[in-house]
């Protein structure tokens, strides 16, 4: 897709084509379809942004085309802060499917982590810090049901935290904290490498299987990672709703593709580039793009 | 490429005890689940749907197929005797052989999902076959829902099951357990489908009958 070169002027407008088909063509459209029904419903897409010293950041959380088919919330959350002069704190989450009050929660997790970074800033031991993060952003979760007079387990939501330090003329180390199956990718000269050893496996001889840990009930269960940036790399935190396309060797091309050329793309030319359509693949997609200039 | 794929097989009875109306029951009932699963895209995307028809010799009467790719339903026909160990053996092939197509395809499959129905005894000793196809070590080993009516015994069901059973209540006309074995078979295809395109939670993704009507559940209780 090429980039336009000036601005559109009267009569030469460009036509903004469909999102990009990868693979078979979908018997499932990608458009809207009813609203949700609920007080508290959710737009069916988020886009975010930055461009900051030596960082640039796009990020965008989708309504998948299964829940626009259906007229049902868009489950996918994410949080985008500044922290201090040289922090970024960047999350994504995935309400589960099941549970009526996950786009409650996914949103929730995301705000209280922000709530919560000072402290787990000024934690002495990493582990313990991190699991007092999550306790602390389940018990949002919990206070949040209460309030709602509803299960906890109503906004159950997997959670993915990413801290970049971002010191001037070093390697920037990001650390990455999560529960649940959402991943983070380190992208470098093309190639997609996984930054949580537990997502390193390749595909085994085993089924399919759409199991996971999420908030607020296991908080024993914290992987964590963690990513060097230097100058032309990218990171991307996703839910599984990128995650299992990009299991595809065209999904992952195509992206890297995209994602490595000289200049990261424009935020609505991020947002048509996620939305491309992959049949089955109609989850909520949510990813956070960090590009290191 | 890299599709997420839900394998079901309907592994139907066509013994001659079945004639009638049976199968014409179920003659009828199967084009309409099909129109039903391509009218919904979610679920026709992801679902696929193979039959294997059993007497005393089992075949393959419709390979694992993709709606877009379906030219025609197949009908069932009274054939033969009721062997049980035809029908498993040939499954076991079957499923070995869609799963690794699936694969090489670059696709990720679940586990595939069995709907056995059936309206007698069986008229071999078919456990060793079973065994084959359900043991662990058999990796894509399926989920089993047995259903009968007719002169099948519950306890023969429930050997036959790994999840659960289903005997149709005495007095309940064949035609009409047929529509109700064919409404479950849709439920649990557009229900899994569903499931499976967000998280669920504890790895439940697919969506098994838990009733029906003019049947008894009962638990599986494999040999």
């Amino acid at each position: 897709m090429d980039h336009a070169e000036e601005p559109a002027t009267a009569g030469t407008t460009p036509r903004i084509p469909e999102p990009l088909i990868i693979g078979r063509r979908p018997m499932l459209r990608s458009e809207p379809g009813a609203l949700p029904r609920i007080a508290d419903r959710r737009p069916d897409t988020e886009v975010d942004g930055a461009d900051l010293p030596g960082l640039t950041v796009r990020a965008a959380s989708i309504r998948g085309d299964a829940h626009r088919y259906y007229g049902t919330v868009r489950q996918d959350a994410m949080g985008l802060w500044q922290i201090g002069d040289d922090r970024l704190l960047a999350c994504v989450a995935d309400g589960l499917g099941s549970k009526e009050l996950s786009h409650v929660g996914a949103a929730t997790a995301c705000e209280a982590a922000y709530r919560n970074f000072a402290a787990f800033l000024a934690g002495e031991d990493l582990s313990h810090a991190a699991n007092q993060l999550f306790e602390n952003i389940s018990n949002d979760l919990r206070e949040k049901a209460h309030a709602r007079g509803v299960d906890p387990g109503d906004l159950s939501t997997t959670f993915l935290a990413a801290l970049v330090e971002a010191k001037a003329d070093t390697s920037w180390h990001v650390m990455l904290l999560r529960v649940g199956d959402s991943s983070a990718f380190h992208l470098r000269q093309g190639e997609w490498t996984p930054c949580f050893p537990e997502d390193e496996e390749g595909e085994t001889g085993q089924l399919a299987t759409s199991a996971t840990h999420a908030l607020p009930r296991d908080t024993g269960s914290v992987d964590v990672g963690a990513a060097i940036l230097n100058p032309g790399e990218m990171l991307l935190l996703c839910t599984d709703g990128l995650t299992r396309p990009m299991r595809g060797e065209q999904v992952r091309a195509q992206l890297a593709e995209w994602w490595s050329e000289p200049t990261p793309p424009s935020l609505p030319e991020f947002f048509w580039q996620l939305s491309f359509r992959v049949k089955t693949h109609d989850d909520d997609r949510t990813a956070i793009c960090l590009w290191r200039t | 490429m890299s599709e997420q794929v839900l394998p079901f097989y309907l592994v139907c009875d066509e013994s001659y005890s079945m004639q009638g109306e049976a199968l014409d029951a179920i003659n009828q009932e199967l084009p309409k689940i099909y129109q039903e699963i391509a009218s919904n895209p979610v679920v026709a995307d992801r679902a696929r749907l193979g039959i294997i028809g059993f007497s005393t010799t089992a075949e393959v009467l419709l390979p694992l197929a993709d709606l877009n790719e379906l030219q025609s339903i197949p009908q069932l026909t009274p054939r033969g005797m009721t062997s049980y160990g035809a029908a498993f053996a040939l499954l076991r092939q079957t499923i070995e052989q869609d799963i690794k197509s699936l694969k090489q395809a670059g696709h990720t499959p679940y586990r595939p999902t069995v709907f056995f129905l059936t309206d007698g005894q069986p008229t071999d000793d078919w456990h060793a076959e079973h065994q084959n196809l359900i043991s662990p070590s058999f990796p894509p080993h399926p989920t089993i829902l047995a259903f009968g009516f007719g002169e099948v015994e519950a306890g023969t069901l429930q050997q036959v099951a790994t999840f659960r059973a289903f005997v149709a209540n005495a007095g309940v006309q064949p035609s009409q357990a047929l529509r109700e074995f064919a409404k479950q078979l849709l439920n649990s295809v557009v229900r899994s489908a569903v499931a499976s395109s967000s998280n669920p939670t504890g790895g439940a993704t697919m969506a098994f009958p838990e009733q029906a009507t003019g049947f008894t559940v009962l638990p599986a209780d494999p040999v």
